[in-house]
């Protein structure tokens, strides 16, 4: 008996860009699973993807693919997933070379993996931005971020206080 | 696309996973992100647990939802608000037998005193406001301003001869029960109280810490002390199956917020 031919999956960006897709890579995303499961015939049409771009998707992509086949997590494992959310460090090889981008890649991959609902790639993200973060002043976090200080000088010494206090101990 | 761009609800994500040492920094770099983090109370009870300097433990009773364990920290936070300046660095001796107010015997840990009544679950606590370090006599106190409560242990059974140990900075009262020659046929276990309520202690999931079923051996003596989430359990004793009366030490520890280790 020879193994079904592995079923493709046409995908269309909000910059028309389309991709072809196995399914079992573009079932990374919950999301589209969750429309493959829904839709059963006429899979002919691309399924549209309203808030991806295409140079964008071709990245959620690479990753997709590289991680197909590993088990996708369940809901009941969330509290767990909160606990390797907290380990800041442990991001493979891998993720680490593919999230080298720049801050705008990076940012539109969270949004991705957001909409697309891909756990993994949106935690690789958090991470990175989060070590990023670490260890730096709010001054340098502003100007690494382009944030603008909306505090009043008032607001800003009462958190100063705050947090020295709690430096203190 | 820059990182303010990104909603609300994907900073919550980010800002979780940041660790507490840069979350205070966090803090200060714009509205946004503080009001986040305020807003969040899973990332903010992580700031309070911190400033409340209990860095070392925050899973501490996971079984209460996140905003129960943070009302329960923000009130503990407000009682130890209330304590003077220089609490945490105070430490006196001090002969409370002459204030003894009827109770059998006395704790004394960073200004206050609690007191153990006869019948094993009256407590009594009397706190110094204005008491500088070092030795002070009887005569001293009673010109110092104090305030005073009282309360009775009431999901403890009375009359079994119990003592009592204290932490003041974590609020923290510990009752032992069935630990005595009187008492062999029970389980030995401490209790986890409230210092300030009587109340099982908001921090610890285990309320009763059973030390062992069926000791065989009697306690001669024992001693507990208490060192943040952790405490040593000294005890000495005879073990019955033994011909000799050989006396044995053994140091157990716990931890009192998890249970045992």
């Amino acid at each position: 008996m020879a193994a079904p031919a592995t079923q493709q999956i046409k995908i269309r960006c909000n910059d028309e860009k389309e991709f072809t897709v196995d399914r079992d890579v573009l079932e990374r995303s919950v999301l589209i699973k969750n429309m493959l499961e829904d839709v059963t015939e006429q899979q002919d049409a691309p399924i549209p993807l309203p808030n991806v771009s295409g140079p964008v998707m071709a990245k959620v992509l690479e990753y997709c693919t590289h991680h197909r086949g590993e088990p996708l997590p369940s809901a009941d494992t969330e509290q767990s997933q909160d606990e390797t959310r907290k380990r800041t460090t442990d991001i493979s090889e891998w993720d680490q070379k593919f999230i080298t981008v720049d801050q705008e890649m990076l940012f539109e991959i969270i949004l991705a993996a957001n909409y697309l609902d891909i756990k993994s790639l949106l935690d690789v993200g958090c991470k990175t931005v989060a070590n990023m973060i670490k260890g730096k002043t709010p001054e340098e976090i502003r100007k690494l971020f382009n944030i603008v200080n909306d505090f009043t000088p008032e607001e800003e010494a009462q958190i100063k206080k705050e947090n020295e206090w709690a430096e203190d101990r | 696309m820059s990182l303010s761009a990104l909603p609300p609800e994907l900073l919550v994500q980010l800002l979780t996973c940041v660790d507490i040492a840069s979350l205070l920094p966090c803090r200060r770099v714009c509205r946004t992100f503080s009001n986040v983090i305020a807003a969040e109370p899973t990332i903010q009870y992580r700031v309070d647990l911190f400033f409340a300097g209990m860095i070392n433990n925050p899973e501490t009773r996971l079984d209460l939802p996140v905003i129960r364990r943070h009302q329960a920290l923000r009130d503990y936070i407000t009682r130890r608000n209330l304590l003077p300046k220089d609490w945490l660095t105070r430490a006196i001796l001090f002969d409370t037998s002459k204030n003894a107010n009827q109770s059998a015997q006395w704790c004394y840990h960073c200004g206050i005193f609690a007191g153990l009544g006869a019948d094993g679950r009256t407590v009594r606590c009397i706190r110094f406001l204005d008491l500088v370090e070092g030795n002070i006599d009887a005569e001293d106190t009673e010109k110092k301003p104090y305030e005073e409560w009282e309360y009775v242990v009431s999901h403890i059974p009375p009359h079994d001869p119990k003592r009592h140990f204290m932490d003041a900075n974590q609020d923290l009262l510990i009752l032992t029960e069935g630990l005595g020659l009187a008492s062999l046929s029970d389980t030995p276990h401490l209790h986890f109280l409230s210092l300030q309520t009587g109340k099982p202690h908001p921090f610890s999931c285990i309320p009763k810490l059973e030390l062992g079923q069926n000791w065989t051996f009697s306690v001669r003596g024992y001693d507990v002390v208490i060192y943040e989430d952790l405490l040593a359990i000294w005890i000495s004793f005879n073990d019955t199956r033994m011909v000799t009366s050989e006396v044995t030490t053994q140091i157990e520890v716990y931890n009192w917020k998890t249970g045992p280790r």
